[in-house]
């Protein structure tokens, strides 16, 4: 879906990004990662031509992007930054429709459009269009810069550190929701953040970034159990098996057992489990499905971390 | 609030008609105030006057709004950026410039009367306009700008639909306080022979008239004020 190939940027003679490749497949959500000055920003907006590339290739959707004219390039693939740049001057509404007006939508399908795209961020639309974003809560602002840029339906999200200005509690919703809307749509992601437990938890693949080059990719396993150096293993303080957990469903885990428990396994994921477990009375959690103790859950990680061991 | 500021504004106008289109009352009203009458007999009546001000001042606002706004917005694309320093130098020198000066250059130029009171109220009107004109369109958020570039908004798109609604409410204030100063400035031009409200001030001025004073101050204090309050309240429109 998009293919970066020896992709340079150079600001006179200071190498911002030195010459990095990845392929990212469709319905794929890659997370580049690394501290700041790292080139990550700026290898996400060579794909949209906000930057201008100084070496090498970027193809998307097949097709070099030098072939494709900015404004129509930059219209076909949503981009949600930080800040969320919602325009102050206009209601929810109309943020929302600005690329569909760019590309001259009917009035009517752009309006259902916005209704729809507010209910999949889980706000109601009656009580939302017509509110300007001062109005709005950090984490309301946030919503509504994921439905401007998915309002088109694009199916390329380019997105700068989305999340960065949530108080952490709402960045963890946001952060489940939008993996959750991002497998539905079954959308492109190229996610950029300097947050290694949110590359953990949403991403399919995670690029690591360190003085414009590419230090590791890889799943968010491969990457956490078999960091590549002493940068990866650093930046990581080996938290990243512990984040992993919350990746992990507890439905995959349980031992499977007649019970007449109500709560299901699906709701839950290792890292809540484990923590009900050490905070708990009881030795083991008795789900629908079946049940699951400490020590069963460290036999199956422990063979699953071995797995990925080289 | 809103409502309240338009009912002043309302009271005002009819105050100033009532001065313009009964300047018998308004000149018994002044003697009593200044206990003297006037020694000028037989005038032009106020409200001609009063309308060659109104036009003076309609007209060159408006050239200084159009040609400023629009020389505003050019300083700050790309392609203006280079004359950026330039034309805020020229344009603040135009302003620092004496007023009187400019328009007795005008003189031997355009010879008396309107155009050159026009030129010189247009130089004197348009720093607020190119100043508040540039300094609004920076000050538009850089996010907000890279949000509407990155959804696919071309340079004509981003001025359209972003920088200028963005920028309205400061450019506003300076089309207002450039009025404002026109509004005064203009009762030069009676030095130059271009009439308005100013005929009768230089006349009162010279001939120790009290009235007649007032009776080219007053009006022109009270339009000033309608027209600061009257732009203000658009201006509020453009909160966000």
């Amino acid at each position: 879906m998009i293919k970066l190939s020896n992709v340079t940027k150079k600001y006179g003679n200071f190498v911002a990004v030195d010459s990095i490749s990845m392929d990212i497949k469709q319905g794929e959500l890659m997370v580049i990662l690394g501290p700041s000055g790292c080139g990550k920003s700026t290898t996400l907006r060579l794909i949209n031509k906000m930057v201008t590339i100084s070496e090498g290739d970027i193809l998307v959707r097949g097709k070099n992007i030098v072939d494709i004219d900015d404004v129509e390039l930059r219209k076909s693939i949503g981009y949600v930054i930080q800040s969320i740049g919602l325009f102050p001057h206009m209601s929810v509404e109309k943020n929302i429709a600005t690329v569909p007006t760019l590309l001259n939508w009917e009035k009517e399908t752009i309006s259902k459009r916005i209704d729809k795209m507010l209910e999949l961020v889980g706000l109601s639309p009656e009580k939302y269009k017509e509110k300007k974003p001062a109005q709005l809560s950090g984490g309301e602002a946030q919503r509504i810069g994921v439905a401007r840029a998915l309002a088109a339906d694009p199916d390329i999200l380019l997105m700068d550190e989305p999340f960065g200005a949530v108080d952490p509690i709402n960045r963890l919703r946001l952060q489940r929701e939008f993996r959750q809307i991002q497998q539905n749509l079954n959308k492109t992601v190229l996610f950029v953040t300097h947050d290694v437990e949110e590359a953990l938890l949403i991403a399919d693949r995670i690029c690591i970034m360190n003085h414009g080059k590419i230090i590791q990719i890889g799943t968010p396993e491969e990457i956490s159990i078999n960091p590549k150096n002493e940068f990866v293993k650093e930046f990581f303080k080996g938290e990243g098996i512990l984040s992993l957990l919350s990746r992990k469903k507890a439905i995959d885990y349980v031992i499977p057992r007649i019970s007449n428990e109500s709560k299901s396994a699906n709701d839950f994921n290792l890292k809540e489990v484990i923590t009900l477990l050490l905070t708990g009375e009881a030795d083991e959690l008795i789900f629908k499905e079946g049940h699951l103790t400490l020590n069963e859950i460290s036999r199956a990680l422990r063979g699953e971390i071995n797995e990925f061991k080289e | 609030m809103n409502s309240k500021n338009k009912a002043v504004i309302l009271f005002i106008i009819i105050i100033l008609l009532v001065i313009i289109f009964y300047p018998q009352g308004f000149e018994r009203f002044l003697s009593l105030l200044v206990s003297r009458k006037s020694n000028t007999t037989s005038r032009t009546p106020l409200y001609i006057y009063f309308f060659q001000h109104l036009q003076m001042v309609i007209i060159s606002s408006l050239i200084a709004i159009v040609v400023g706004v629009t020389l505003g917005i050019f300083i700050t694309t790309d392609k203006g950026e280079v004359y950026k320093d330039i034309f805020l130098k020229l344009v603040n020198l135009g302003q620092a410039f004496p007023s009187p000066a400019i328009l007795a250059l005008m003189v031997p130029v355009l010879g008396y009367g309107l155009k050159g009171a026009l030129i010189a109220l247009v130089i004197y009107a348009f720093m607020p306009i190119v100043y508040n004109t540039v300094i609004g369109i920076e000050e538009v958020s850089r996010d907000v700008v890279e949000a509407a570039r990155g959804m696919g908004m071309n340079n004509y798109m981003i001025y359209r639909k972003i920088k200028i609604p963005l920028a309205s409410k400061v450019i506003l204030g300076g089309i207002r306080t450039s009025t404002v100063i026109n509004i005064s400035a203009a009762t030069l031009a009676a030095a130059v022979g271009a009439g308005g409200l100013g005929v009768p001030l230089v006349n009162g001025v010279r001939t120790f008239d009290m009235i007649l004073i007032l009776q080219g101050a007053i009006p022109v204090t009270l339009l000033a004020i309608i027209t600061e309050l009257s732009i203000k309240n658009i201006e509020h429109r453009f909160d966000v």
